[in-house]
């Protein structure tokens, strides 16, 4: 497993996101043992906004075992704070639009998709997820079913089935 | 100034290919649909030399996907400048172009890809990569990123690579007399965030300055951002090169690719692709069309031609620049710039495209987004232009007085020792009489070979030739028995197998060099007609038993079996082998989606159709019918956009590779080309007995005639595009 404590996370935000907001996401990284650096991306040609508002790669497993082992501190709930706060709807230009915070894996590549209005159930099993399970991706919370799914992963399974 | 190649007594531009000093030499490669083993890919030297290879998905496909969908938001980030090495953007992106690389090229093909490169580099030439791939799920990947890990470097950077879709014509090069015409539009919707468009267009203009200032290029300015003005500007043509510059996207619920223009009240009007390609559709001089905008080249994934560039080309604009990513407002200002500098020296387009990557990728160091742009071209040669000498006259392209006839056609005399027939008409259509072949029979079907160079015809007697353009048989195929006829033929793709339609009920496939039978499939009568899908895989035939039937090519298993009302004459896939076509003597014509036997589409005719013929977009329907006529349908729509009248039976009917002539065989023994436009007549030309077939060369420079007289006319063409 990563040393938590020699953790780096290369992290891309779009132009919307405020300079305030970015110290608080290195700040939030920072209590959990991660040395961000931020890029943000300069103004390019899409009609559309990009479909996250901020990429975050970094050791995943590595990063969730940190949170884990903060459970019990302030900076578990600074973490969940500070992701809704984040990607609370009102803070982008756009304010009917929410998009998430993706965590990528630097290696795997693997994606997890945190949404702003993620349960705290979420948050608690997001601390024990066994990243193994997935090959493919995105992993993202379903409500309905109260767990972490990839549908995609699943997909795949079924046919090998 | 454009390169002036006086022995040939005009202007001869290659590239747009304009220049002509850097020699293109063409590594073609052909991915195939997938089979059991993986997908047949086929390779192509610019010696002529061929090969093939099964190509296996270095990844399972969900895998694959998943790293394919990673390299947007890597190629986007890496436009960040940063202090820092940036290497960990590269990370996937190397990976997918490593083995992309590796499944394309591994062992041997990759040895004859590297012995062409450093071949023609020695002869002071560029090799070019010609890419055709078939399968959607891999169309949409980044081949852009190729990456030789042996070189350690990207294949693209060094080497062009075109995209050449799957479109069964190319397009042939267009005749300009200059100035060659450039319509730029920048648009600017109030919602959308402020681009360096101006600076783009200031650029470009101060850019071909010098050109405008000799008269060789002229730099239109769309005057506003909607539609309409749009609309306006390209009545003002003819244009040659359309640039866009704005904000573009993909529309995930109508899955097709967007520009975003400027709506009447100044937000966002997200133009859909097909609205665009219905824009530009009408302006058949546009040869190449630049969308510095995000994403103009990304499709959905089951349908390459639903990003804009796809269906740019699909409406048979011959050449599309457009970025598969989104691309920062830096590196697209970049690209622009760097590409028309070269352009204005009168480089090739694709060597144009390799400068401006290289620029993206020095001017932004660490920088990915050198692979965003992709170059589409559904020309053969990469040829979109042939410029005139302005001083020869100042008529436009498509409006090119008729050029005095060409010197005589050295060789060829007809079979009774008459000199070669030449015809001008006044649409600037040179059509000359090259030979008269004397058929050993009664003529019922003649089909060109894939490169042009060989004739098949189908005779009564049993007979079905193959001969050279001079009438030289090389190959005689009996089908059937003696008193029976043959009655359709037609080449594979690669001209390597030959397929006859007989009176024995048989349909039968050939090799075209040998002789020898493949297959054999059969219908319960005579078999009157026979076509092979584009990728060869799949063959169709009509019968006298009122049914059309699809084959399996290689093994003879047959597929579908659709019934009509009467027998079918003729039978035609579509280019992309999705429709069917169906003359029949019910008086109809119908077009059937094959993978699921639906009618699609039911086109009338007051007496019997006996040729369908699809247009080479598949967007248009020929019919031929007894009638007396001949019509263009719109094949989505299904209305009738055409007709023209011949007066008297209409045999036979075939679109040129171009879409823009049609050709009719009559029962008054004589062969016409019309605008497939307009209607109107631009030749005809006389046989002494009905004629009963027509069609066009896949290279568009040749147009041949079969009679019940025997005979099969030749006949040159020399068109506008011409020189």
């Amino acid at each position: 497993m990563d040393d938590p404590g020699s953790m780096s996370a290369d992290i891309i935000v779009d132009s919307q996101l405020s300079p305030e907001l970015q110290v608080v996401l290195t700040d939030t990284l920072a209590s959990l043992g991660a040395a961000a650096r931020i890029r943000v991306l300069p103004v390019h040609r899409g009609a559309s906004d990009l479909p996250w508002l901020i990429l975050a790669t970094l050791p995943l497993q590595a990063f969730l075992s940190a949170i884990g082992s903060k459970f019990a501190d302030d900076a578990y709930k600074g973490f969940q704070n500070a992701v809704r706060r984040l990607l609370r709807p009102e803070h982008p230009v756009k304010p009917s639009v929410s998009r998430p915070l993706v965590l990528q894996d630097g290696v795997s590549g693997l994606r997890i998709v945190l949404d702003h209005d993620l349960p705290p159930e979420g948050y608690e099993q997001l601390l024990t997820l066994d990243l193994s399970r997935f090959r493919i991706g995105p992993v993202h919370y379903d409500r309905a079913g109260q767990r972490w799914r990839s549908e995609l992963d699943e997909a795949v399974s079924s046919q090998g089935q | 100034m454009p390169v002036v190649h006086r022995d040939s007594g005009i202007a001869y531009g290659s590239g747009f290919r304009w220049g002509g000093s850097v020699e293109a030499r063409d590594f073609r490669v052909q991915i195939g649909l997938r089979s059991d083993f993986g997908y047949e890919v086929s390779f192509r030297t610019p010696d002529g030399g061929e090969s093939t290879a099964v190509m296996e998905l270095p990844l399972p496909a969900a895998e694959l996907n998943a790293l394919a969908d990673r390299i947007p938001d890597a190629v986007l980030a890496s436009s960040v400048r940063a202090r820092r090495s940036v290497s960990g953007d590269e990370h996937p992106v190397r990976r997918m172009g490593g083995m992309l690389f590796d499944a394309l090229l591994a062992g041997d093909p990759g040895g004859v890809f590297s012995a062409c490169r450093d071949q023609a580099h020695r002869d002071g030439g560029q090799l070019r990569i010609v890419l055709q791939v078939r399968p959607p799920e891999l169309s949409r990947l980044p081949w852009e990123f190729l990456y030789d890990s042996r070189e350690d470097d990207y294949v693209c950077l060094d080497t062009p690579l075109i995209r050449y879709p799957q479109v069964k014509a190319s397009v042939l090069p267009l005749q300009v007399t200059p100035p060659l015409r450039v319509l730029c539009m920048a648009a600017r919707p109030g919602d959308q965030e402020t681009l360096a468009t101006e600076t783009e267009q200031r650029k470009l203009r101060d850019t071909l300055s010098g050109l405008e200032q000799d008269g060789l290029v002229e730099v239109g300015v769309v005057a506003g951002g909607t539609w309409r003005d749009l609309q306006y500007a390209m009545r003002r043509g003819p244009w040659h090169v359309f640039h866009f510059s704005g904000h573009g996207g993909f529309d995930s619920a109508t899955q097709e690719g967007t520009l975003a223009l400027a709506g009447e009240d100044g937000s966002t009007c997200h133009l859909g692709a097909e609205d665009m390609a219905m824009l530009l559709r009408k302006h058949p001089s546009l040869r190449l069309v630049l969308l510095n905008a995000c994403e103009g080249g990304r499709a959905a994934t089951l349908d390459p031609f639903s990003s804009v560039a796809g269906a740019l080309i699909r409406r048979g604009v011959p050449a599309v620049l457009a970025m598969q990513y989104r691309i920062s407002d830096e590196a697209a200002l970049e690209f622009g710039r760097t590409f028309y500098e070269h352009l204005a020296e009168q480089l090739p387009v694709e060597l144009c495209v390799q400068e401006a990557r290289q620029a993206v990728r020095l001017a932004q160091r660490g920088s990915l987004e050198w692979g965003t742009p992709v170059l589409y071209m559904r020309t053969t040669d990469g040829v979109l232009f042939r410029m005139t000498d302005a001083a020869a006259g100042s008529s436009t392209a498509l409006t090119a007085e008729a050029k005095p006839p060409p010197d005589p056609a050295p060789g060829p005399v007809d079979a009774a020792g008459h000199r070669p027939e030449q015809q001008a008409t006044p649409d600037g259509i040179q059509v000359t009489l090259v030979t008269t072949i004397s058929a050993p029979a009664v003529m019922h079907s003649i089909a060109f070979s894939p490169d042009s160079g060989r004739l098949a015809f189908g005779c009564d007697k049993h007979r079905a030739v193959v001969a050279d353009l001079t009438g030289r048989i090389q190959l005689k195929i009996r089908h059937g028995s003696l008193d029976q006829s043959v009655r359709g033929v037609v080449f594979d793709r690669l001209g390597r197998r030959l397929a006859t339609a007989g009176d024995d009920c048989g349909a039968r496939i050939w090799d075209a060099t040998t002789g020898s039978r493949l297959l054999r499939v059969v219908h319960d009568k005579a078999v009157l007609s026979v076509d092979f899908s584009s990728d060869g895989l799949m063959l169709a035939t009509g019968s006298a038993d009122a049914t059309a039937r699809i084959w399996d090519a290689t093994t003879g298993q047959r597929l579908r079996r659709i019934t009509l009302d009467d027998r079918v004459p003729s039978v035609a896939f579509s280019p992309d082998g999705l429709l069917l076509a169906t003359a029949s003597w019910d008086g109809t014509a119908r077009i059937w989606d094959v993978p699921t036997g639906r009618c699609r589409l039911e086109a009338a005719h007051l007496k019997q159709v006996m040729s369908v013929a699809f247009s080479p977009d598949g967007l248009l329907l020929a019919t031929a019918s007894w009638d007396g006529t001949a019509r263009i349908w719109d094949v989505p729509t299904g209305r009738c956009e055409l007709e023209v009248s011949p007066g008297d039976q209409v045999w036979s009917v075939a679109f040129s590779p171009d879409g823009r002539m049609l050709a009719t065989g009559s029962h008054d023994g004589t062969a016409r080309i019309w605008d497939a436009t307009t209607g109107g007549r631009l030749f005809a030309g006389a046989h002494t007995a009905a004629v009963c077939c027509v069609t066009f060369s896949p290279d568009g420079r040749m147009f041949a005639t079969g009679s019940l007289d025997k005979t099969v006319q030749l006949w040159r063409l020399i068109g506008p595009s011409d020189g």
